[in-house]
């Protein structure tokens, strides 16, 4: 409440009372008409301030004053309340009014010319302290949007953060499982073969206890060694079968995937941001767009990675600039690659990744 | 509006001891004797506008409690738009001032006689002067959050306007350095025309309950402007 109290239009309506009653105190209306028009001249003010849409009716206002000085002098100070409302509002026809007052009126009365300067002047520093308080408060507003959008970026990052080493446990125990399965296991039931064939030829061997021992205990540690393998093995989908899975569940069926070059050299970092823009874009089309056909191409070409995904349904309405995009290309940018659109006829999306990300090379 | 306008009346005839005391008792004025010099009842006349002004401000109270209790910040959930609100309330006080108003110039004619023309002008003014009176009541609540500081800053305000606006006595009393001050008050002008009326000049009679209706309108500009605390 104190604040308000003393903002820059609370002391300007102190300012338009105090010339009021000065106005009055100038004209000592001796006639119930003059007194009627300092009425009007108020009700117009009251108006222009309470209903701020109006404040463009105040040329007719001070037009009205204007045809009434003709008959009552005093009327050419009541249209000057309306004319500093305008200065205070910084328009442009104000001041023009403003300067046919001085220079029209009241050049040859010292004391309404000393009235109209204070008043003038006053009402300016009100109006600068105003437009400074309103452009403070913008910056303000800017502020706090830039930093509400910071805080949830660094959470999706996090998130992100999170998401990455899940995929690398993932990823490390599908080659443990790999190398068991194709080193160890291999030995294992090389070995257990060798046992058999041993067996076959040396029929003595059948019932001795060690060698019966030694088989029992082979096939034991090939059954452990596969129920290992089964349990190391993740059961859910990375890396490039990720992103494949994400084209072939999108409904509908539209969408034309093509891929060049090995895409075996590519890492799991690489894939976790090319399935990340690909959700992204995705979700954006589903949301935005109303395609026939999405094409999707994805070219490992040393040096680059280059993933371009493309729809023909651009809605002409549709102007909003996502958060989702702008937040994928700050990561991929973070990574040393780049991710631009183009929307013309068709939307064009395209991710550009280094083959060597500079997160890896730090590592 | 019709469903503000009937349960405005309806909460207002609800309380039949403060609906008596505020309509039925002012109507003493009527007691108080036309002095022997003075062509019309200004006396009584002013005394009533006081009246009037207490009444209307007594009636607004509703306005201000329901701020108070946070009544308008359901009354705004609901649909029903602010202007509905503000003219429902306000016809519903006109009108139970109107016939307060209608009581006393019928019963005054009776009681004072003389020309019927200053009675119909009399009922004009104090027709124009309610509105006022309602317009100042809205405008003056806007300033405070609660009721009991309101009306104790009114009751002071109402009795320097009265003082100076000749409604405690008649404005051919009050010296004219004073009538400069007392011009910027409402209630001057309502006691000015109708001391033009008695005087017979009815151009600056109306003239004057045309000003009276300007700061209704301009009271009514500020005052309606929607607050919630």
């Amino acid at each position: 409440m104190t604040k308000k109290a003393f903002s820059p239009t609370f002391l300007l309506y102190i300012l338009l009372s105090i010339f009021y009653l000065f106005t009055l105190w100038i004209i000592k209306p001796q006639d119930t008409v003059v007194f009627f028009l300092w009425i009007i001249s108020i009700i117009s003010i009251v108006l222009r301030v309470r209903l701020h849409n109006n404040v463009n009716l105040m040329t007719i206002d001070v037009l009205f004053f204007f045809i009434l000085t003709q008959f009552f002098n005093e009327a050419s100070l009541l249209m000057i309340p309306v004319v500093l409302l305008g200065v205070f509002k910084l328009r442009k026809e104000a001041f023009i009014f403003l300067a046919l007052i001085v220079l029209f009126y009241i050049r040859f009365d010292i004391e309404k010319l000393l009235l109209v300067s204070l008043s003038f002047i006053s009402v300016f520093v009100i109006s600068q302290w105003e437009y400074q308080r309103i452009e403070h408060f913008k910056e303000l507003d800017f502020s706090r949007q830039r930093h509400y959008r910071l805080e949830r970026e660094k959470d999706l990052l996090i998130a992100s953060q999170d998401e990455l080493s899940r995929i690398s446990v993932l990823s490390e125990r599908d080659r443990i499982a790999q190398t068991l399965h194709d080193d160890l296991g291999h030995e294992l039931t090389a070995s257990l073969l060798a046992l058999r064939a041993f067996e076959t030829l040396n029929k003595d061997v059948v019932g001795n206890q060690s060698f019966i021992t030694l088989k029992t205990r082979l096939e034991k540690a090939i059954t452990s060694l596969k129920e290992t393998i089964l349990h190391t093995k993740p059961n859910e989908n990375y890396g490039f079968d990720r992103f494949k899975a994400l084209i072939d569940d999108f409904e509908p069926k539209i969408i034309k995937f093509t891929h060049q070059g090995n895409l075996l050299e590519l890492s799991e970092t690489h894939y976790y941001l090319l399935t990340s823009v690909l959700k992204e874009a995705l979700t954006n089309i589903q949301k935005h767009a109303n395609p026939t056909i999405i094409e999707i191409n994805l070219t490992t070409d040393e040096p680059v990675v280059r993933l371009i995904i493309k729809n023909d349904g651009v809605r002409k309405d549709d102007n909003q600039r996502g958060f989702g995009l702008m937040y994928m290309r700050k990561k991929v940018e973070a990574l040393g690659g780049h991710l631009t659109v183009q929307k013309s006829f068709n939307f064009t999306l395209y991710c550009i990744l280094p083959c060597h990300l500079e997160s890896e090379e730090r590592l | 509006m019709t469903t503000v306008f009937n349960l405005v009346l309806k909460r207002i005839t609800k309380q039949k001891l403060t609906l008596l005391l505020i309509t039925i008792f002012p109507l003493v004025v009527l007691v108080i004797p036309k002095p022997a010099d003075f062509e019309t009842p200004l006396i009584s006349y002013g005394l009533i506008g006081l009246v009037l002004f207490f009444s209307a401000f007594l009636f607004s109270k509703q306005i201000i409690d329901d701020r108070q209790y946070k009544t308008i910040v359901r009354i705004a959930a609901s649909p029903l738009s602010h202007r509905d609100y503000l003219l429902g309330h306000m016809l519903a006080y006109l009108v139970i001032l109107m016939l307060q108003t209608t009581v006393f110039s019928f019963l005054g004619y009776f009681r004072w006689q003389g020309e019927v023309s200053f009675y119909l002008y009399g009922y004009v003014s104090l027709f124009f002067f309610n509105i006022m009176a309602i317009s100042f009541s809205l405008f003056w609540h806007t300033f405070f959050k609660r009721y009991g500081t309101s009306i104790a800053i009114f009751s002071i305000a109402v009795n320097v306007m009265s003082l100076l606006g000749g409604l405690s006595f008649p404005l051919r009393f009050i010296p004219d350095n004073i009538k400069i001050i007392s011009l910027v008050l409402p209630t001057y002008w309502y006691a000015y025309s109708l001391e033009e009326i008695t005087n017979k000049d009815y151009f600056n009679a109306m003239m004057a309950l045309l000003i009276l209706l300007g700061f209704a309108i301009i009271f009514l500009t500020i005052g309606s402007k929607r607050r919630f605390e």
